[in-house]
């Protein structure tokens, strides 16, 4: 390598160099001619060959014609001082000249030839030499990728950085190895190794994405190619092969096939309606809530136009909504600010929908996202506590009429002294009542708890209860159960004024009947006391009489009639079966 | 009370379902110096009184909301034969029929001064009778 650098350096040396050099070897050549100056008589130019022929080979065509006319100058030179006209002694000087100087010129020429084409392949050879080297180098530096060579048998004839870095083994460790070394021990047992330089030697290359393993026994993910290397003959020689680690490209794919499959669960999962559209307002994902909500299936949903669910009248007006919303940018907003939305079920039902609307461009593909919410029970709720609200006023009101009615009863029945207490028993049996009605969420009560409700304040006034209630279960209307409140309060607060529970000893039967009892229109009930006092007509009517008699004539469309007998007072009225006082089945 | 005079022996029909209601607005008309045609606790019951009467009503006090059952056939019956009449309701106005906006409404509870009112325009109204 060295000596071919120095031949070409010479060769390109400065051409006052070569000239001199030819100068020189000339002078030297003269030189040993005139030395021996008997072995060369009558050979003039035997000196001058070899220095022609070793100036053409060290420095060219040129400096070896100049060799070559110094040399016949110099041999003749006598000649020329002598005469001072080149003229040939003889005939035989002149053809010995004329022979050294084609002799000269010819070997110059051919050596120069022959130094240029030994010159030619020797810069060839030295570029094939860097090449080879620097391609070596080349495979050497990678890093990203195992490069290595197998023998035909599958032993490691080579290993480059990559190799090492990404199988852990050095190059010493491993070269000789079988290949075997880097598979995992499952696909070691199934022959792998073998198949794939099997598979490579048949079709040249083989390909495959699977698990290798490390010098320390871990597992990476490799993208593999082995290549088969075959002579000119076709003789197989080995394979190559690169192995790339692409281990984060299968974790980042499992990542992302992960979190999209989470992300479809929890679309799928929704409570809210979830729809995708495109730019032409096609259907691209409806998830199950949507479903449920519009009553259409997944594959009848996806590719239809969105506009087929909303009503008819509202179309024109969500498409405005819709471009104008693409038009802004603003990636989402909640919709329907300018008033109710509504959705359509594929049973032509209409229902309130709470939404809003995103977009993206993914792909150069603008997509919009509504999600959305079946607000009908919600409405409901509303439109159900609105009305409750207005009862309740409507309620309290009516209550506090009632109120002041009992107090303006009170006031005209009542003997001043007594005006507080009577007030105040009314109030509390209005009251009570009150709580009754609340425990059925004013759905209504059942009789027999009225009428319990009257005696509630003569509980334990004895030993043993002196009154008994009995009766086919009947259900009383709100407004119904109020009133036979306060009037089984009056009767009550009578009786343990005057009547039977004014002593120790009296009783009191309430009970009633259907009537008639096989096909029942309405239910009479009685109150019958007995063991009190001796019973004296009232002079001029109680309050509770006048409330009895007027509250089952007038609000409770019945009959009455207050029996004011000795052995203890009897009260009987009738109230017709209707919605408001039904039997309870 | 110089109330007494307010009334004058008008015959005056009550609609509530309420019985106090109607015991405390019959005793108030009472005292008013009127007397009760009737009192009525349903639109039928309202109804038969109206028919009963012959055309001797000179006004009546209707509660709005008779059960679930609206008194609004009562008021157009009453209308039809020129009676006045005044809603009274435990409703805020809004609970009223807009068709009857003119209509003067009192809201329960209700003072004795308000009914005196409402008589006093039912007075006025028998001394111009309304064309038919």
């Amino acid at each position: 390598m060295t000596s071919a650098k120095t031949g070409a350096g010479v060769w390109k040396l400065h051409w006052a160099l070569r000239y001199g050099f030819a100068a020189v070897t000339v002078a030297v050549a003269a030189a040993v001619r005139h030395q021996l100056h008997e072995q060369f008589a009558g050979l003039p130019y035997a000196a001058f060959y070899p220095a022609v022929l070793l100036v053409a080979f060290a420095a060219g065509v040129g400096p070896a014609l100049f060799a070559t006319v110094s040399a016949a100058a110099y041999t003749h030179y006598p000649i020329i001082l002598a005469a001072g006209t080149f003229a040939a002694e003889n005939t035989s000087d002149i053809v010995r000249l004329l022979g050294f100087v084609s002799l000269g010129t010819v070997s110059a020429l051919a050596v120069a030839l022959l130094r240029a084409g030994r010159q030619k392949h020797m810069l060839t050879e030295q570029a094939l030499l860097d090449s080879k080297e620097l391609f070596h180098r080349l495979i050497d530096g990678v890093e990203d990728y195992a490069i290595f060579m197998l023998d035909r048998h599958g032993r490691i004839a080579s290993w480059n950085a990559g190799a090492q870095r990404i199988e852990g083994w050095s190059e010493t460790e491993i070269i000789g190895q079988d290949i075997c070394l880097v598979f995992p021990p499952e696909a070691r047992d199934r022959g792998r190794p073998n198949a794939q330089l099997r598979l490579a030697a048949a079709h040249g290359t083989f390909r495959e994405e699977a698990e290798r393993v490390r010098k320390d026994g871990s597992r990476f993910w490799a993208d593999v190619a082995i290549t088969a290397l075959r002579d000119e003959k076709g003789e197989l020689r080995g394979f190559a092969q690169v192995i790339r680690d692409i281990s984060e490209r299968k974790r980042a794919a499992r990542d992302m096939a992960e979190s999209r499959s989470r992300m479809a669960s929890v679309v799928e999962s929704a409570m809210d309606g979830i729809i995708t559209v495109d730019g032409n307002q096609r259907i691209v994902l409806f998830n199950k809530a949507a479903v449920a909500m519009f009553g259409r299936p997944e594959s009848e949903a996806i590719g239809m136009s969105l506009e087929q669910l909303i009503p008819h009248r509202f179309r024109s007006v969500h498409a405005r909504h819709v471009a104008g919303f693409a038009a802004t940018g603003v990636t989402n907003r909640p919709m329907g600010q300018a008033g109710l939305l509504c959705g359509l079920r594929s049973s032509g039902e209409e229902f309130p929908v709470e939404a809003s609307i995103s977009q993206a461009e993914i792909n150069g593909r603008r997509l919009f996202t509504v999600i959305l919410r079946d607000i009908t029970a919600r409405k409901r709720a509303e439109e159900h506590q609105a009305l409750l609200l207005r009862e309740l006023a409507h309620r309290v009101k009516n209550t506090l009429a009632v109120v002041q009615s009992i107090a303006a009863q009170t006031r005209r029945f009542a003997v001043p002294e007594q005006f507080y207490d009577t007030l105040t028993g009314r109030l509390a049996a209005l009251g009570v009542a009150h709580d009754l009605l609340t425990r059925s969420d004013w759905e209504g009560a059942a009789l027999a708890d009225v009428v319990r409700l009257g005696f509630a304040p003569y509980e334990g006034l004895s030993p043993e209860r002196r009154w008994t209630i009995e009766g086919p279960a009947i259900w009383l209307a709100p407004n119904e159960a109020v009133t036979l409140s306060l009037v089984f309060h009056e009767l009550a607060t009578n009786a343990a004024k005057y009547g039977a529970l004014s002593n120790m000893c009296g009783r009191i039967e309430v009970r009633w009947d259907l009537d008639p009892p096989d096909q029942p229109s309405g239910i009479r009930i009685a109150w019958r006391e007995s063991g009190g006092p001796k019973v004296a007509p009232p002079t001029g009517g109680g309050f509770g009489s006048k409330l009895l008699q007027r509250a089952v004539t007038h609000e409770l469309g019945g009959q009455s009639d207050m029996d004011y007998a000795e052995a203890g007072v009897e009260c009987r009225f009738r109230l017709p079966l209707s919605t408001k006082v039904r039997v309870q089945s | 009370m110089n109330a007494t005079q307010a009334g004058d022996g008008l015959s005056i029909l009550v609609v509530d379902d309420e019985t106090m209601i109607v015991m405390l607005l019959e005793d108030m008309l009472l005292d008013l110096g009127c007397t009760v045609a009737g009192s009525a606790a349903s639109v039928a019951q309202s109804l038969a009184v109206i028919d009963r009467s012959r055309q001797t009503l000179d006004g009546a006090f209707l509660d709005i909301n008779l059960r679930g059952e609206l008194v609004y056939p009562v008021a157009d019956a009453l209308k039809a034969r020129g009676v006045p009449f005044v809603f009274v309701t435990g409703n805020a106005v809004q609970g009223i029929d807009p068709g009857y906006a003119g209509v003067p409404a009192l809201s329960k509870p209700f003072g004795v001064h308000a009914i005196e009112q409402a008589v006093k325009l039912f007075a006025e109204r028998r001394r111009v009778p309304a064309p038919a």
